[in-house]
């Protein structure tokens, strides 16, 4: 039934691949056709008394950890003016507010409990969204729609569908979009990846991914829903349940255990190391052929998230990737090549032979794309329109290899993809668990 | 989480590592047996039908020659096993043959010692160590093994090794809760009828007491807790260690059927995956499995199936309480997916659910799970589900999930009776089937008053493409204007990256040409989509 749409989407992603062959170059459309700075130069004065006319002019939605994390980091940025901050939970939004207001010592800053009402602000250049999972496609296929750039957190979507149509909106209205996965641009990673891609280690034949292990709880009671949180929204497009409080800070934090909302550690922490592994093979527009895994799942309690995991994928190329919690699994990335191997984490570069670590990249061989601040990099690229060090359709396919396994997992067999049209081979139940219908009235 | 469930979860989890991504392969498992003082030609059947009955071994049997021939060649190729279970208690074996045994054990091999099997080999030093202790020998072979006062006693007295009074049911006390093969029994099980071996006595190095029963003087017994099951770790070879099953009645104890499977999979493996099964014996009552196997299958078409008490858990489930029936459940259903007959058979017995008085909670579960394994015999039930605002959502959960015409009609009479937000659910559920045939009611709801309504058709419109609904979103972009305009031109601009992609470059251009004249950043999009329109035909 979906054959069209995948026509669809090939051509959507094959016109992305097209333009964007040499880093730096500008895609999809020339910047000089859109005027420079793109929306930013029409951009209204943002508030009063701040407003140079070329300064960046954002909202954030989602304020809770990371988010307000995100935000705090853009307040840092002399070109950047926070307008908007939302969040479906009333003290979050108050506080992000505060922050805002202190930082430019005034009181423009809107708190908005309904993220549309801040996508439809035609003032708003950019967004930093930090939701839980389920909340990632449907924000962001709307502002894409509604032509902002977005800085959105890791993973990218809660299905590979829902990936896709993240991807697509972005092509297709030309926005600029940085994924979350900010190891690409501190640490060693960056050094790591370019040691493997430039054959330091020979040829690779493996790759280890290890991943935070996840845990369990029990059975929790269901709560008035609290005050100042509006929890029908919280959920928005998953399936209905009453509240309860998950574990920690009502429902904000510990929903990473649960699989309506999340895909555990596993998809939590895919857009890290998955994604720097893919960094290092240059796979990063692709995906494996074949999953096969296991989850140790918990069999009573709120979190159904898997505790521990391991699978493998295998890609067109021969290489096998293994992905596990890292009881099973040093945390990191290891890529094994002919020669030796290279392995890196937070904190952690190493490699054998150890000689591997002093290598020069010489001119005339691969450079990866280089940015050491991820939030910098997002809004140098607002200005350039050119393409973030973790582009929309990379975060895609980092997070796929999570979701990928995840499905592997809980069918409990061995899954062929296509990672070009993006559907598994003979396998109509695997199919089926690539979207998620949603909760009315919410859609993509 | 708190620090109690984190500890039990790293324990659980040390465990559990180790279980992931075995080998799919079965596990190769040898009887060997062809000489015993007892009934070995009636026994070793049963043995291997047990093991069957776990799913996780292939059986295969070494027969020695009878009683009185020469064993030189005997050599059962022992190194070719995950697991050697020996139901033998005879002649001793070629000097080859005890070496390769030894040296199988010894580097990692896994061995089941069963009832008689310990009174065999008497002068051979490696076996005894191998085995812990044994039936035949006095004090020069080793001590006896007690349990006293919680622990175990090692009992020099002299003495004779082995003995038995009248057979009795007896009860057994797992002494080790922690070990793979117990975790989980019950602490007090009743064995049938049988032999309660006493007074095994042996070198009883690295050997650890799973379970023990009290030889009551009564019953002509020695007044001691004595070992029943127990282990014995020999090199890097693991050996499970069973004193029970005199002869094949004694084996249809469900007691000693799980010990001898669990055991066998630990010896092979290190771990144990099977589950305990809920009719195991109790403190007090014998339980029997008649042709040693489970009774209850995971199906059938009786009452009072494991999978008939689970529904029926499941119909009161509610958040907030205890899952676990939904996650037995959800093994049952995992467990049948590679067979479709047993699929429609569970398929039908989860539709049940949503024809009862089900709970809300319970009827949500089933939904998922339907959403799966679903077929269009489901869709009678959930297309009634569909226009129930509380249980709409829900139906189509599974309903959006389940291929067929029959789902995409269900949906279609649906959206003529519902309104509001159970409306929208329906308009999005058919956009994401792509049903051409929704088409005409989605064009005519573009125009409905409520704007998530319309807003929802426009949507679903983009999302089928194809020729009438891009026809439709074609003449509603010269009506429609403010927000709706923008979601009419984005699902216009779908269609247009539809026909691209199709080939339909002059189709595509018309209307990227068209949506040029929007403002931002629809013209962008169109734009865009031009650019690379034009650059794929420079290609060519």
């Amino acid at each position: 039934m979906a054959k069209k749409t995948i026509s669809r989407r090939q051509f959507l992603r094959k016109a992305a691949a097209g333009s964007i062959g040499v880093v730096g170059f500008p895609y999809f459309v020339p910047s000089s056709a859109l005027g420079k700075a793109g929306n930013v130069a029409a951009s209204p004065a943002p508030a009063a008394g701040v407003g140079a006319s070329n300064r960046i002019v954002m909202g954030c939605i989602g304020v809770g950890g990371m988010g307000s994390g995100n935000m705090r980091g853009f307040l840092g940025k002399k070109e950047v003016q926070v307008v908007a901050v939302c969040d479906v939970d009333k003290g979050r939004r108050d506080r992000a507010k505060k922050t805002v207001d202190d930082r430019y010592k005034n009181n423009d800053c809107k708190a908005y409990l309904d993220f549309r009402e801040v996508v439809e602000r035609t003032d708003i250049d950019a967004l930093s969204l930090a939701l839980p999972d389920q909340w990632h496609a449907i924000p962001a296929v709307m502002a894409a729609r509604a032509g902002k750039d977005m800085y959105a957190e890791k993973p990218l979507a809660r299905t590979i569908r829902e990936g896709r149509a993240i991807c697509d909106a972005v092509h297709r209205y030309s926005r600029v979009w940085q994924t979350g996965s900010q190891q690409r641009s501190g640490g060693n990673f960056h050094r790591a990846c370019e040691l493997v891609r430039n054959g330091r280690i020979g040829k690779v034949h493996k790759v280890e991914v290890g991943l935070p292990t996840g845990g369990s709880t029990g059975n929790r009671p269901v709560q008035p829903v609290p005050e100042g949180l509006d929890w029908d929204f919280w959920l928005g497009p998953a399936p209905w349940r009453p509240y309860c409080d998950f574990g920690r800070d009502r429902c904000h934090y510990q929903w990473r255990w649960i699989m309506d909302y999340s895909g555990g550690q596993l998809t939590d922490w895919a857009g890290h190391h998955i994604d720097i592994a893919h960094w290092g093979l240059g796979l990063e527009r692709t995906g494996p052929v074949e999953i096969e895994g296991r989850g140790v799942y918990p069999r009573d309690g709120l979190y159904d998230v898997p505790m521990a995991y391991k699978f493998t994928c295998k890609y067109d190329n021969g290489i096998v990737m293994t992905v596990a919690n890292n009881k099973q699994i040093p945390q990191g990335t290891k890529w094994y090549g002919e020669t030796g191997w290279v392995y890196v984490k937070r904190g952690k570069l190493e490699a054998d032979p150890p000689s591997v670590l002093q290598e020069k990249i010489g001119p005339n061989e691969i450079k990866l794309y280089k940015s050491n601040d991820h939030k910098q990099n997002f809004l140098d690229c607002i200005r350039s329109r050119k393409l973030t060090i973790a582009p929309v359709e990379v975060g895609h396919r980092s997070i796929s290899v999570a979701l990928l396994g995840e499905i592997a997992m809980l069918l409990g067999r061995k899954l062929k993809w296509n990672p070009e049209k993006e559907i598994f081979l003979n396998d109509e139940q695997a199919n089926r668990m690539l979207s998620r219908p949603m909760r009315s009235p919410w859609h993509l | 989480m708190s620090q109690r469930s984190k500890v039990i979860n790293t324990a659980l989890l040390v465990v559990l590592c180790f279980a992931l991504v075995g080998d799919a392969a079965p596990l190769k498992a040898l009887i060997v047996d062809g000489q015993n003082n007892h009934n070995w030609k009636g026994t070793t059947p049963v043995m291997k039908k047990i093991l069957d009955g776990t799913g996780l071994f292939k059986v295969d049997v070494a027969t020695s020659p009878p009683k009185g021939q020469s064993l030189s060649s005997f050599k059962p190729d022992f190194a070719k096993y995950d697991v050697v279970l020996s139901n033998y208690n005879g002649a001793d074996w070629p000097k080859e043959t005890q070496d390769a045994f030894v040296e199988y054990v010894r580097s990692g091999g896994g061995l089941v010692i069963f009832h008689a099997a310990n009174n065999s080999f008497r002068q051979w030093k490696e076996y005894n160590e191998i085995i812990g202790i044994r039936w035949g020998g006095n004090e020069k072979t080793g001590p006896y093994i007690r349990w006293r006062d919680g622990k175990v006693v090692r009992d020099m007295s002299p003495g004779g090794a082995g003995g038995h009074g009248p057979q009795h049911a007896f009860q057994v006390v797992i002494r080790n809760k922690k070990h793979p093969i117990t975790r989980g029994l019950p602490e007090k099980w009743m064995h049938v009828k049988d032999e309660l071996y006493a007074k095994l006595r042996g070198p009883a190095k690295n050997l650890t007491v799973l379970a023990t029963a009290y030889a009551d003087p009564k019953q002509r017994g020695t007044g001691e807790h004595e070992p029943i099951l127990f282990t014995i770790n020999y090199g890097k070879g693991r050996v499970f260690h069973t004193v029970l099953g005199h002869d094949a009645p004694q084996m249809e104890c469900v007691g000693f059927i799980v010990t001898l499977q669990r055991g066998t999979e630990w010896a092979a493996t290190g771990k144990v995956t099977q589950k305990v099964p809920e009719d195991f014996p109790s403190a007090t009552e014998v339980r029997r499995w008649k042709d040693f196997t489970n009774p209850k299958p995971v199906i059938s078409s009786g009452k009072e199936t494991e999978m008939d008490e689970l529904l029926e858990k499941v119909k009161t489930y509610d958040w907030g309480q205890s899952r676990e029936p939904l996650t037995k459940l959800s093994d049952l259903v995992r467990k049948a997916y590679g067979s479709p007959a047993e699929l429609r058979r569970i398929e039908r017995s989860l539709v049940e659910v949503l024809r009862s008085e089900a709970t809300r909670a319970g009827k949500q579960f089933i939904c998922r799970k339907l959403s799966i394994i679903g077929t269009e015999e489901s869709v009678p039930t959930l297309g009634a589900m569909l226009t129930k605002p509380k249980f709409s959502d829900m139906a189509r959960y599974a309903l959006e999930r389940i291929p067929g015409a029959a789902v995409d009609e269900a949906l279609r009479n649906a959206l003529q009776q519902t309104t509001g937000k159970t409306k929208v659910g329906i308009i999005n559920t058919l956009g994401q089937r792509h049903d051409n045939r929704a088409v005409r009611a989605l064009r005519r709801l573009i125009r409905d008053s409520d704007p998530l309504t319309a807003g929802a058709a426009v949507a679903a419109l983009g999302n089928i493409a194809g020729p009438r609904a891009t026809r439709a979103l074609a003449q509603a972009k010269d009506r429609a204007t403010g927000k709706l305009r923008l979601l009419v031109c984005d699902a216009y601009l779908k269609c247009a990256d539809e026909l691209a992609a199709q080939g339909k470059k002059d189709q595509a251009l018309a209307i990227y040409n068209e949506l040029m004249k929007e403002p931002k950043p629809i013209n962008i999009a169109a734009l865009r989509g031009r650019i690379n329109l034009l650059q794929k035909k420079d290609k060519k």
